[in-house]
């Protein structure tokens, strides 16, 4: 017996909600999951998920009782960026502003008692020290102290970095350093910068000039003159690579990133393979390697700006 | 299911959202005409998928899985409406005889919607279930959390109610 009812019936039918609830939705599936365990080596892509794009996870923020001047201050020191404009309360506080310097946002606001956001000068100190890296810190440093910082502890020179502390008109206290150990600077966590990423790769052949012409015309590389004639770094691509002239050669080399080139060499060692050299060169340390089935490859650490 | 298949439905999950996500919104938006309970309700939906994957509860995760999930906190949510409406309900719903006689016309969907828009939680989640998502009378009953005679009643009294607004609502024409 048919059912006058059954007319009713309703597949279903695709319908998109509004974009905005779309991401949220993504967004909070994506905290709720959590990091997925099976994927360790690509962490930042389900901290992506939850953060903004232009935060990291962590990020600092300011009470101060004049905000205005410390957005000027912190431009004119550090210079930092002020990101949008502050958010001004109906009472006329700056309720909420963000600055990036370097490539980290912070935020601050005015003082608001009734949510315990005080400034250090109310509080009568400050327990909360900011590291800033910047490219130059003996100027960092100099600017800030002619701007009104006090002076707290002189630039020196200490864990593989040149710093020196101040404390800014408003009560923060910020720790400017430049790192000068390249050990002291971690592999980056972006692609191809991490441990074990492939790092560089070198084409070692007879005749290097004769390479860079047949593979400039073949990928319109940008190719700068190495070290040694017939040799050539071509920086346009990722990773960067090289040309290499070498008798008899018609090879890949393949440079793998580690942290730390005598600790990578040793590890090495322990698994059976060789390390035939070790060599510090001005882009970095190197560890010439052959795995236990005689494959050659390199180990490589460069220094800041390779 | 054996862990690593397991383990792997979280990013399967996502990975599936952007197909998923209209079908679901789809389903639920029809059946409460309401885009904000709709959305909520799609919120829900996700997110008991996401506990579901983590319990490792997900037989085979798959966008007819999530409609059914979503069909769920339908029904979770007319039960909250049910509750609410309780102290509401007419008297005359219960103890009324009511004859079914049957519908022989067929139904506009937009009035439809808008008639059951207007009726009470339960009526609205029986004849939803029945009729726009075709399931059995004992299908429905599973859902209501009732046995399939007091389903059969029920749904006899939602017909008639339902049957009573749509012609007073032509009435009206």
């Amino acid at each position: 017996m048919t059912d006058p009812f059954d007319v009713l019936r309703e597949p279903v039918v695709p319908l998109a909600p509004r974009p905005e609830f779309a991401r949220q939705l993504r967004r909070r599936i994506a905290a709720a999951l959590g990091p997925d365990p099976e994927d360790n080596a690509m962490p930042t892509l389900a901290i992506r998920e939850y953060t903004p794009a232009r935060l990291h996870s962590l990020t600092p923020y300011l009470a101060t009782s004049d905000p205005v001047r410390a957005i000027e201050w912190y431009a004119e020191v550090f210079g930092a960026v002020l990101l949008g404009e502050p958010v001004i309360m109906p009472d006329g506080r700056i309720g909420h502003a963000e600055m990036r310097v370097g490539d980290t946002v912070f935020m601050l606001a005015g003082e608001f008692p009734e949510e315990a956001h005080l400034s250090p000068e109310t509080l009568g100190g400050s327990t909360v020290g900011l590291m800033l890296h910047v490219p130059d810190s003996d100027a960092v440093y100099a600017r800030a102290v002619e701007m009104g910082a006090t002076a707290l502890r002189p630039i020196a020179e200490s864990y593989g970095a040149r710093g020196g502390t101040i404390r800014d008109p408003f009560g923060h206290r910020w720790f400017v350093q430049t790192a000068i150990s390249p050990d002291d600077i971690p592999v980056e966590d972006v692609f191809g910068r991490r441990y074990g990423d492939v790092g560089y790769l070198t084409l070692m052949v007879a005749d290097g000039e004769r390479a860079a012409r047949f593979f400039g015309n073949l990928f319109d590389w940008q190719l700068e003159p190495g070290y040694q004639p017939g040799a050539f770094h071509i920086s346009s691509i990722t990773p960067p690579a090289g040309i290499d002239s070498r008798p008899g050669s018609a090879e890949v080399r393949v440079y793998f990133r580690v942290d730390d080139i005598e600790t990578a060499a040793a590890r090495v060692r322990e698994l059976g393979g060789e390390v035939l050299s070790i060599t510090d060169y001005e882009s970095g340390g190197n560890a010439e390697c052959v795995d236990d089935q005689g494959l050659r490859f390199d180990l490589f650490r460069p220094k800041p700006g390779y | 299911m054996n862990e690593s298949a397991a383990a792997d439905q979280g990013p399967q999950l996502l990975a599936l959202y952007d197909r998923a996500l209209p079908q679901v919104f789809g389903y639920l938006a029809v059946r409460v005409n309401d885009p904000a309970v709709a959305e909520d309700l799609t919120g829900e939906t996700f997110l008991a998928a996401v506990k579901a994957v983590q319990e490792r509860k997900v037989p085979d995760l798959t966008i007819a899985w999530l409609v059914t999930v979503a069909r769920n906190k339908l029904v979770d949510h007319w039960r909250r409406l049910a509750r609410e409406e309780r102290s509401l309900r007419l008297a005359t719903e219960r103890g009324a005889e009511v004859v079914d006689d049957g519908m022989d016309e067929s139904f506009d969907r937009m009035r439809t919607r808008a008639v059951l828009a207007e009726l009470g939680a339960h009526h609205r989640a029986a004849l939803t279930l029945r009729y726009l998502d075709g399931l059995s009378v004992a299908e429905v009953a599973e859902h209501l959390d009732r046995s399939v005679h007091a389903t059969e009643a029920l749904l006899v009294r939602a017909r008639h109610a339902f049957r009573a607004r749509y012609d007073e609502g032509r009435s009206d024409d």
